[in-house]
């Protein structure tokens, strides 16, 4: 298991989230890192801003998809992708990961369900730690 | 006098404005302003857009085969054709990753794949 602390910001309650680590699947040499993506159960897709998918030149896997986020509904459309991520460097997945413009989604990435449910993640509220499973499934 | 006979009364469809374009997605911007992008943008390139674009169209037109076949399984698809199908897309994808089909459709020059979820019933 890896420990993680939330992140703390002065008007909102804490947040699980944490630095991600990226590859391109078909060429390991086109990476990226990026320092905010938010683990949230509630989501059951990855969402990604659009310049990661660009700087990593990864290809796309399907269709046009419908996206609902920040939890009131908004909605907007995306395109999926494939990338290989980590969570410590060492153990990554190849996962969909689907991407809309920047100025939606803002300095953030939202991992969902179709990652979150590969690990056992142990969220620590009180003592502000959440943990993750070296158990890739 | 002289009839100006370019509008046709009679055509009730005369009226109607053209479809707007249907890659046209209206939003809000993460600050809550009203955004507006094109799908295109969010595509590597012309050869990508087109590539989906026609395994969208051919995969509505062989839905009701894929529907007696595949219903709720993910298909690698092109063309009219079904290359491999899981239940579990990241399953179907790590299944066929390193096959030449995938190689060359997801390297540097590739355009893409078309990996979709057959719908259990026509809508």
């Amino acid at each position: 298991m890896t420990d993680f602390p939330y992140t703390r910001f002065d008007n909102i309650s804490p947040i699980p989230a944490l630095s991600i680590y990226l590859q391109n699947p078909k060429n390991s040499l086109l990476s990226a890192s990026f320092d905010f993506a938010i683990l949230d159960i509630g989501s059951d897709i990855t969402i990604f801003p659009y310049s990661i998918i660009s700087k990593l030149q990864v290809r796309l896997t399907d269709a046009v998809k419908s996206v609902t986020f920040r939890g009131l509904g908004q909605k907007t459309k995306g395109m999926p992708f494939r990338v290989r991520l980590s969570f410590d460097r060492e153990h990554y997945i190849n996962t969909r990961v689907i991407a809309v413009p920047d100025d939606i989604l803002g300095n953030e990435i939202i991992i969902g369900r179709n990652i979150l449910n590969r690990y056992i993640i142990t969220f620590n509220g009180p003592k502000l730690v959440f943990s993750i499973s070296n158990v890739i499934i | 006098m002289v009839l100006d006979t370019s509008i046709n009364f009679q055509d009730p469809q005369a009226a109607i404005a053209p479809d707007p374009d249907p890659g046209l997605i209206h939003t809000v911007d993460k600050n809550g302003n009203p955004f507006t992008y094109h799908i295109r943008d969010l595509f590597p390139d012309q050869a990508s857009y087109d590539y989906i674009s026609r395994q969208q169209k051919a995969f509505d037109r062989c839905l009701p085969e894929l529907i007696q076949k595949y219903a709720g399984k993910y298909v690698l698809f092109e063309d009219g054709v079904v290359v491999d199908s899981d239940e579990d897309e990241d399953v179907l994808l790590d299944r066929v990753w390193e096959t030449d089909f995938i190689n060359e459709r997801m390297g540097a020059n590739g355009h893409g794949i078309y990996c979709h979820l057959v719908p259990s019933e026509l809508k």
